[in-house]
């Protein structure tokens, strides 16, 4: 049927009672209920808006939090540099510098950190390669000093006749047994190579 | 000032009870009005009182703007028509449709399964029809609304409705006779 073409009688008189079947078809009511359901989903809506923001803000408060966390914890972890450090603090352990030797014991790395910082002098670096030796300075120049007394005086006989009284006169050396040893006698080079006949 | 806060804040109060009380006229006077839209396009009780019952929540939000009671019924209806439109669209390959014909003349068994027949067939030629065409006749069949009321509700010209009109019906004509079952 075109746009133009006229509906003859039996079209109209088919769409009309099709109208009327259309109209009875949706006369039809909704539930009782349908206006409470109405006024229950439009409150859900209202409310839900202040939920929503609810939980934006709960999750930026926790984004925050994390945040916190991790820039507040990321100075303890020990840098590159700070490792360097540790490694001039040995260095000074070696020096014989009391005060470092009596350092070597702390153990907190915030501690050691400073101590390393504010001790880090220019010959421990270059005592670097030497093996550890820890002398007593007292004890050195004790050392030093009976050294130098030696060198300076004459040794007293007086003192080494005081220890031979006191040791008293060796015994006599007494061999029990003549040693017997043989003769030894040099053979020319074997022909055979050692082997025996 | 307290005064003044207070008086302001009372003014609020009776903002919010006046369109509270508004939005209330306006779902009873066209509860039936979105359910029949919905239906016609659905043709299920259940969906149809879902998709009307959203129509009325997104209203609610723009009730300030929809105070004047013969906008309201038009952007009503045409929000109801678009979301069962898209429900219809979604559920149209799953859902089987519900086949209610409550005639009460259709008394004995063979009348009713007559009846559901005719129904079926009407129901097969409109949705075969364009939207634009579809919702004229189906509007048309709701409350028995003129050319006039249907101009104002689709927010068109009347001579527009008027032809649309016109085209439905021929289409209508065409696919019943079509579908009509052969003696």
């Amino acid at each position: 049927m075109s746009r133009t073409e006229q509906m003859n009688d039996f079209d109209q008189r088919m769409v009309a009672a099709a109208e009327a079947d259309l109209q009875q078809l949706l006369a039809i009511e909704p539930s009782p209920e349908f206006a409470a359901r109405v006024r229950v989903r439009v409150h859900e809506r209202r409310e839900s808006p202040a939920k929503v923001w609810g939980w934006f803000g709960l999750a930026t408060v926790t984004a925050a939090a994390l945040a916190v966390a991790v820039v507040g914890r990321t100075p303890q972890s020990v840098p590159e540099a700070q490792t360097i450090e540790m490694v001039h603090r040995s260095d000074v352990r070696l020096s014989a510098t009391p005060l470092l030797v009596g350092d070597t014991t702390s153990s907190t790395s915030q501690g050691t950190v400073k101590v390393a910082r504010h001790y880090s002098p220019p010959a421990a670096v270059t005592q670097a390669g030497t093996p550890e030796i820890i002398i007593d300075p007292a004890m050195t120049a004790a050392i030093r000093r009976m050294a130098m007394l030696l060198r300076t005086s004459e040794p007293d006989a007086s003192a080494a006749e005081q220890l031979q009284t006191e040791v008293g006169e060796p015994a006599p050396l007494v061999i029990a047994d003549p040693l017997n040893v043989p003769e030894l006698v040099l053979k020319p080079a074997d022909q055979n190579g050692g082997d025996q006949e | 000032m307290n005064d003044w806060a207070g008086g302001l804040s009372g003014t609020l109060v009776t903002l919010d009870e006046d369109l509270e009380r508004e939005f209330e006229d306006r779902l009873r006077e066209s509860a039936t009005l979105a359910f029949r839209v919905a239906y016609g396009v659905l043709r299920h009780r259940q969906d149809a009182e879902d998709v009307a019952q959203e129509a009325f929540a997104k209203a609610y939000r723009s009730f300030s703007q929809l105070r004047d009671r013969d906008r309201f019924r038009a952007w009503l209806m045409r929000m109801t028509w678009r979301l069962a439109i898209d429900r219809w669209r979604s559920d149209r390959r799953r859902t089987a449709r519900e086949q209610v014909v409550e005639s009460a003349e259709a008394a004995t068994t063979e009348e009713v399964a007559v009846s559901r027949e005719r129904a079926e067939r009407l129901w097969q030629a409109i949705d075969g029809l364009p939207d634009k065409l579809r919702i004229v006749v189906v509007l048309g069949a709701i409350e028995g609304h003129d050319i006039r009321t249907l101009a104002r509700l689709l927010d068109l010209p009347e001579g527009t409705v008027k032809s649309r009109l016109y085209l439905a019906r021929k289409g209508l004509a065409e696919s019943l006779r079509c579908l009509a079952p052969s003696k």
